[in-house]
């Protein structure tokens, strides 16, 4: 089930929201706790009927590890943390990893064995991360245990960032599992920011969809020019923002609903002027949780020059490795980690004019995510081949997709800067707050119901972190 | 301002309970029709309502006699499925107004967007789809191999490939590709293949209606070839001349106002041949329905009954005019006299098929058409109760795409 969806919002969504208020109950903690995990169950099962018990039970195997961590004896418990962080790095190997190693050794060892093959599941990286993040804090001692089987459950399943984050760290929602105080003003910020999210999924992402996945359907097929291959460069790099920024802000808005206040994800990414910025601003529940359980426990930056740059290189390619099982994603994490080492130990762009910053670090941006996005090493080296001109320059399908995307792309540019806030301080300078607020609500409704008409005259469109 | 946010947060929380009020009156209103119960606003509310009680009929057992033998964990995933699918019926097919709201998407997607490319549908690559159409294909070859049946691939070629050669227009070249590899992959295994993209004089004859299918007069010249290679590699007897053009006429210039509504509705004139001398039949639709007569009779609906779909108009006078009669399982008995004592063929294959089929018909015993993709029980269970002499897979290149285990529930 996917937020865009009908069945979540006309039915799944209004369910929940009106038995989670429902007035003789609402002041019942437990039954609150207890609706949101059955219908996270449910929402995650919508998908994945069979691992939703893969899930059920690696919550198991947490709870009972968390509970033995607190053990008396450290070198005990610190046998139990290890054996847990084991079991979830050997689940996500065997889920998410697997049958790529079994396809790469066929083919280096030029065997023609049938392939393992297992089937993904969905949001696998983020509970597992999750689990791992409960693990490590009860460890730290910067989270108490939980000693209810049904709260931990909830803390990993909780639906509205189960399937793509962010990655909320059980620190953070600790105390919200059993006293969050729900509000109308907190009800109301989640709305809007759901909305805003739906519309940054429905009415950008998806359209921006359509070119950056014909483009590279093309560029898999036969050669391309280079404007083809800009067009659909620039058009996936703003389709992964939205849509997975939508994604994010529809999950904290949906938390807002409940109670709950997960941490920001996304903090305007393309405004950054250098990559180790970039970094500060895209998917901080990521860059967090690696610095945090791996960079920092590996000596982060308080050790000799050599090992900080293993542990830099470490957690880049772990990042990368994180976002797939395909090389691509391992030379993605590697260029990264080139990048941000050059920027911090060879030269940092902060003497250049800020127009020339954001200019490399949008281009860096831009070409890494055409590696992201295709599908092995070669697709990815012949299509950088193509945007700089190794083939024509363009041809009429260019002229066919750039007249097909132009209003698209710029008006997605537009809403990548922080464009709405400022015209919200002009516009409050010029008229009334309450005209602006009229007009925000309008704006708000509008998007709301042309969401909801893509989705019921549309198809399936899932997000893109929704495979990780 | 206070006040205006919770007068906006209403508005907003207003749209989804509008559409939760929907959702409960589809679902009220069709329980409601099918316990006879009818009236403007249960038939507004459930008009299109048609869900999938698939997990119902896993509940009861009641599969049907070719369902395959399954587990606990596969009876389980069937019941999650139609369930999942049943209430997504609810929730996506049927709500009011649903043909305003396709235009207003069109209009936001092309007038205010000028987005006029069309989504790249699925997340493999050309290659993976056509590896595993190809897998599907020999996994099936191996398994008639070793039941002793002869099988026949029989490939017809999509709109747009024909629009690439007779009229020069855009083609979405990820698609083609994908089938030229899936062609190139079936050429190079040995399993028998007939790609009728290969046969020029038949391209040359192509015309289309909008949804990019045959005109009846490709079927009927794609029939005679079959025919033709059926008796030459296949031992089989066709009378040739049964495909000639001159012994058929077109049914819908018998009606001329269904001519012309089409003609209206879709742009072009539309033709249907049916034979002028035609045998007698008994056709048995999904084990249920039994129709019998001459060609018209068994093949096609009451002209009552063409033009159903309540005004759809997108996939073409073919589909959308609804006149060919089909189930998902058809077993077409020829009881005139045929070169083809006692043969009975059996084809897998989709709308590309039909009129094919019927026409093949006229000169065989038996011959029955199978929709894999929407038959519920097993392909080799039916097969192996069907007993044919010779099974043809004969589907339209546009479907390789689909082409997996699940489409055609050829798992082991």
């Amino acid at each position: 089930m996917v937020f865009s969806s009908t069945v979540f919002l006309f039915l799944f969504f209004p369910l929940v929201l009106i038995l989670y208020y429902l007035p003789p109950l609402r002041q019942n903690r437990a039954y609150r706790n207890t609706l949101l995990l059955v219908f996270s169950l449910i929402f995650y099962a919508w998908g994945e009927p069979l691992f939703v018990f893969l899930m059920l039970f690696s919550i198991l195997v947490t709870f009972m590890i968390g509970l033995m961590e607190t053990c008396e004896n450290r070198k005990t418990a610190k046998l139990f943390l290890t054996a847990g962080i084991l079991y979830h790095v050997v689940i996500l190997v065997v889920f998410k990893y697997l049958s790529f190693f079994s396809q790469e050794l066929n083919r280096m060892i030029g065997i023609n064995s049938s392939r393992i093959d297992i089937a993904l599941p969905i949001g696998i990286s983020f509970f597992t991360f999750q689990m791992m993040s409960y693990l490590f804090d009860v460890w730290y001692g910067k989270a108490k245990v939980q000693r209810n089987l049904l709260n931990l459950a909830l803390y990993v399943s909780l639906f509205p960032q189960l399937i793509a984050g962010p990655i909320v760290r059980y620190e953070t929602v600790e105390m919200e599992i059993m006293n969050r105080k729900e509000s109308w003003e907190d009800f109301s910020v989640g709305i809007r920011r759901f909305v805003i999210g739906l519309g940054k999924k429905a009415l950008i992402a998806d359209f921006l969809a359509v070119t950056a996945d014909n483009v590279y359907a093309l560029a898999h097929v036969g050669p391309i020019p280079a404007l083809t291959a800009w067009l659909g460069a620039i058009a996936y790099m703003l389709q992964i923002y939205f849509d997975f920024s939508g994604y994010s802000d529809m999950a904290i808005g949906l938390g807002l609903c409940f109670g709950f206040h997960f941490k920001e994800n996304f903090r305007a990414p393309y405004l950054a002027d250098s990559i180790v910025e970039f970094w500060r601003r895209w998917h901080i529940s990521l860059t967090d949780w690696f610095r945090d359980y791996v960079y920092i426990p590996l000596g982060g930056n308080r050790c000799g020059i050599g090992k900080q740059l293993r542990n830099t290189v470490v957690v880049w390619l772990l990042t990368g490795i994180w976002h797939g099982a395909n090389w691509t994603f391992l030379l993605w994490g590697g260029l990264y980690c080139c990048v941000q080492l050059a920027e911090r130990y060879v030269y940092h762009p902060a003497h250049w004019p800020k127009y020339l910053r954001h200019f490399y670090t949008l281009l860096v941006i831009c070409l890494l995510w055409v590696v992201f996005r295709s599908v092995s090493i070669r697709d990815a080296f012949s299509y950088l081949h193509a945007m700089v001109g190794g083939n024509a320059l363009y041809d009429e399908t260019s002229l066919s997709y750039l007249r097909s995307s132009a209003v698209i792309l710029v008006l997605s540019t537009v809403c990548c800067l922080p464009a709405g806030s400022r015209l919200k301080q002009i516009m409050v300078a010029r008229h009334s707050g309450a005209f602006v607020e009229i007009l925000t609500g309008f704006s708000l409704v509008f998007i709301l119901l042309m969401a909801s008409v893509f989705s019921i005259s549309g198809g399936y469109s899932p997000f893109i972190y929704f495979n990780f | 301002m206070k006040s205006i946010k919770k007068a906006e947060t209403f508005c907003l929380c207003s749209i989804l309970a509008g559409g939760f009020l929907c959702v409960l009156l589809i679902i009220g209103s069709w329980f409601c029709r099918i316990h006879g119960f009818s009236n403007v606003l249960v038939d507004l509310f459930s008009r299109n309502a048609s869900p999938d009680f698939g997990w119902v009929t896993v509940l009861r057992g009641e599969e049907g006699k070719y369902a395959r033998p399954k587990s606990a964990v596969e009876k389980y995933e069937s019941v999650a499925a139609g369930l999942k699918s049943t209430i997504e019926n609810f929730c996506t097919t049927s709500f009011p107004g649903s043909g305003v709201m396709k235009r207003l998407s069109d209009v936001y997607r092309q007038d205010v967007m000028r987005s006029t490319l069309s989504a790249v549908v699925g997340g493999k690559t050309n290659q993976e789809y056509a590896e595993e159409a190809f897998k599907e294909v020999s996994r099936f070859s191996e398994w008639l191999d070793s039941e002793n049946i002869p099988f026949l691939y029989v490939q017809f070629p999509f709109e747009t490939r024909i629009r690439s050669y007779v009229s020069n227009a855009p083609y979405p070249a990820a698609d083609l590709d994908t089938w030229d590899r899936f062609s190139s992959m079936m050429s190079a295994s040995g399993i028998p293949f007939l790609n009728f993209n290969d046969q020029t004089v038949l391209l040359r004859d192509i015309s289309l209606d909008d949804s990019g299918h045959w005109m009846s007069d490709d079927a009927l010249h794609a029939a005679a070839f079959l025919a033709e290679m059926l008796n030459r590699d296949y031992g089989y007897h066709f009378d040739l001349s049964l495909f000639d053009i001159s012994r058929y006429t077109d049914v819908i210039s018998s009606h001329p106002e269904i001519r012309e509504r089409i003609e209206k509705d879709f742009g072009y004139t539309y033709e249907f041949l049916v034979p002028v001398s035609s045998p007698q039949y008994i056709v048995e639709h999904d084990e249920s329905e039994v129709v019998s007569g001459d060609f018209s009779e068994v093949f096609l609906k009451p002209v009552s009954a063409w033009d159903s779909r309540n005004g759809s108009r997108q996939a073409g006078a073919y589909h959308d005019t609804l006149i060919f009669r089909n189930g998902v399982l058809s077993d077409i008995h020829n009881l005139s006299g045929t070169n083809h004592k006692g043969n009975r063929i059996l084809v897998l294959g989709d709308s590309y098929s039909w009129p094919v089929v019927a026409y093949l018909s006229q000169d065989l015993d038996e011959i029955a058409l199978l929709h894999p993709r929407y038959f519920n029980g097993d392909v080799r269970t039916y097969i192996s109760h069907f007993q044919p002499d010779l099974v043809v897979w004969m589907y339209v290149e546009a479907q390789v795409s689909v082409f997996n285990s699940e489409t055609f529930g050829l798992v082991n």
